[in-house]
């Protein structure tokens, strides 16, 4: 099974608040594969697929983010979350 | 660890109804829920998990209604939102759903009791981030709570016995469905003495203290609470001896009172014999037994928008007339003054939905209302005048600001006789008419409102805050709202003046009646009547039968010439001591022993 582990740092304006936290739960929905997010300073993982796992993150702009997929669609997953964690704009 | 009994805590607030009590906290949460904490019975285990899932699905399907049917410009926004939503919607019961079962299963909580509970750990959770919305998450939680209630307030069927109602603040719909009898007292975060919770508690006789500053977060459900009305402070977990201490107070609290209905059959009547009208305020037909009960000379304000809440048609014509009727003969031959609809600002008709306001209380209320709203106004004119034929009634318009505005009332007034007078409905042709000054405008055209009416009265609640431009609730600004600015007291006296010298009649029914710091002063500048809770009544009279009218006049003008409230505050509580010693125990600080 593939597994895709890498590191990012989040560049949102406001960190990783309702909007993009939704905007990432959104984009994994659907895919076949298990997606973690972690802070590298605790590595305490949370389920990226559940809003209130990556609320509970709380992580603000310039935290270093590990992200890990498990499963077919691994490699799109870790696409969509560093696509909406580098994404600058406030939309 | 759990035997060593809770510690006593003494909470401060602003003491807005006399009397002292206690019983067990009934704690009202998050506008208006109430989380019963006895047990379930184990059989019960089952359906309450049942209720649980059902709200949790009940509250994905109504976000998901709103989903499909917006198609605005801002759809993608609003879109972006209630997905947001949804999404919280289903996974809540990710974070909850197994611990609140645990709760209800293993500790037999209501399903309601341990979702709350779980919802604030949740909460509790997401508060340490900056970047979390947990307002939403309260949103969507609160949501579920109501699914899970089946209402949005409480209905209090799970009062078994006499509670201390603690809450927020107590809004209109929800005092009107409190059962009377299992209510003790009141204690609330917010509110001012005019806020309606005071109101509703010296309507209803019962203590009262409001504005104690993290009242919720400092009391739990069940824990037993003093109410101390008469110095405005809440005990909770109180010692024995703390109960044996407020026990005698509470006595002497009762005595003074007794004392005070001694005055009850005398009429409010100075040394000098100025005789000053002392009428009640009163907002339900009930209120009667304790007007006469407390001596008030007639009603001076009835209050009619109890009529016109918790309901969703309008009341009939027929409904209005007799409800008017049943006051003005229970109180005849002593006048009753009925205040048509003053609805807006803090009130509000569930019957009818009315556009919201950025500010309501310069906005669409009262008379500027009824106005624009014939059928409504009329059938209540209607009710009104046919109700003058029993009893001693006159009608009184609310929030007038201006001539033309009490002229157009007075039309809608007439068109009324004349639909009577076709039906051959009879009613009293004389009927006396008032218009509440309110609005400093109207303070201040007195000359040409005086030739249209019979009378005025002083609504000083909201005189105070339109002339200070400052919220009476609002306890950044309540230090601003003082009946004694200069300001005030000068329109009141334009009032008084100007009416006196057209041959009106001037009463105060604000809250200002009532308390007698301020009695020797609204005696000097010559009001006529003074309209008031019930239960004030006697001290307020007591008060008025120990002063002259001749000593009065000149510290009114004294009070008048001064320029700030706090000189004329100590001013006028000396010169109430001096006449009345016995006022200066009401004043005086008893600390609880240690």
């Amino acid at each position: 099974m593939d597994e895709l582990k890498i590191d990012l740092t989040v560049m949102n304006e406001e960190g990783l608040h309702a909007r993009p936290a939704s905007q990432l739960v959104q984009a994994l929905q659907g895919l076949e594969c298990q997606v973690f997010l972690a802070k590298v300073e605790d590595g305490e993982e949370v389920d990226a697929k559940s809003i209130l796992g990556v609320m509970m993150l709380a992580a603000e702009r310039g935290t270093r983010m590990s992200v890990r997929a498990k499963g077919k669609d691994s490699q799109k997953a870790v696409d969509a979350v560093s696509k909406i964690l580098s994404d600058k704009g406030g939309g | 660890m759990n035997d060593i009994p809770p510690k006593e805590l003494e909470l401060r607030g602003l003491h807005v109804s006399l009397g002292i009590t206690r019983g067990p906290a009934y704690v009202l949460r998050d506008e208006g829920f109430h989380f019963p904490i006895h047990s379930i019975p184990p059989s019960q285990v089952e359906s309450e998990i049942e209720r649980l899932e059902r709200a949790f699905d009940e509250t994905i399907r109504q976000i998901e209604e709103l989903v499909s049917g917006q198609a605005t410009a801002e759809k993608q926004l609003v879109d972006e939102i209630v997905d947001f939503h949804l999404m919280l919607a289903k996974d809540i019961p990710r974070y909850t759903a197994e611990r609140t079962k645990k709760l209800i299963s293993e500790d037999l909580m209501h399903a309601e009791t341990a979702f709350h509970k779980t919802l604030q750990e949740l909460i509790g959770l997401l508060g340490r981030s900056i970047v979390s919305r947990d307002e939403d998450v309260a949103d969507i939680g609160q949501q579920i709570l109501r699914n899970l209630t089946g209402k949005d307030l409480a209905d209090f069927d799970d009062i078994d016995e006499p509670v201390i109602l603690i809450a927020e603040d107590l809004s209109p719909s929800l005092t009107a469905r409190l059962p009377r009898d299992k209510v003790l007292a009141f204690a609330t975060t917010r509110g001012s003495r005019t806020s309606h919770t005071a109101i509703m508690a010296r309507a209803l006789e019962i203590p009262a203290v409001v504005g104690v500053p993290d009242l919720l977060n400092q009391i739990e459900e069940g824990q037993q609470v003093i109410v101390d009305g008469d110095r405005g402070r809440i005990v909770v977990n109180p010692t024995d001896r703390t109960v044996q201490w407020f026990g005698k107070r509470r006595e002497a609290s009762e005595r003074r009172a007794e004392d005070l209905l001694r005055y009850r059959t005398l009429p409010g009547e100075t040394t000098d014999g100025f005789v000053v009208g002392l009428r009640a305020n009163i907002e339900l037909p009930e209120e009667v037994e304790a007007v006469i009960a407390y001596g008030g000379d007639g009603i001076g304000l009835y209050r009619t928008e109890f009529l016109f809440m918790n309901r969703t048609d309008l009341p009939t014509e027929e409904e209005q007339f007799m409800a008017y009727r049943a006051v003005a003969e229970s109180v005849a031959p002593k006048p009753v003054t009925v205040r048509t609809l003053d609805i807006g600002g803090d009130k509000f008709l569930t019957s009818f939905s009315a556009p919201k306001e950025m500010n309501p209380f310069m906005g669409w209320r009262a008379i500027r209302f009824c106005l624009e709203q014939p059928e409504i106004f009329g059938a209540q004119l209607r009710a009104m005048l046919r109700a003058s034929q029993f009893g001693n009634l006159a009608i009184m318009f609310p929030m007038i600001s201006e001539v033309r505005e009490l002229r157009l009332a007075l039309v809608a007034l007439e068109n009324a006789k004349t639909d009577l007078r076709e039906k051959n409905i009879p009613f009293n042709e004389e009927v006396q008419v008032g218009a509440m000054i309110e609005v400093p405008s109207a303070a201040l055209v007195i000359e040409g409102l005086a030739p249209l009416v019979d009378f005025f009265s002083i609504g000083t609640n909201d005189l105070i805050q339109y002339t200070m431009a400052a919220d009476r609730g609002n306890e950044r600004t309540a230090y601003l709202y003082d009946p004694l600015h200069p300001g005030v007291l000068k329109l009141i006296k334009n009032v008084v003046d100007v009416a006196h010298a057209a041959g009106k009649k001037v009463s105060v029914c604000g809250e200002m009646a009532a308390e007698i710091e301020f009695t020797l002063l609204l005696v000097g500048m010559r009001l006529d009547e003074l309209s008031m809770s019930p239960i004030t009544i006697p001290a307020v009279k007591r008060l008025i039968r120990s002063i002259s009218l001749v000593e009065s006049v000149p510290i009114a003008e004294d009070a008048l010439s001064m320029t700030e409230p706090e000189m004329i505050r100590d001013y006028l509580d000396e010169k109430t001591r001096l006449a009345a010693p016995w006022t200066s125990e009401l004043f005086e600080s008893e600390e609880i022993p240690a």
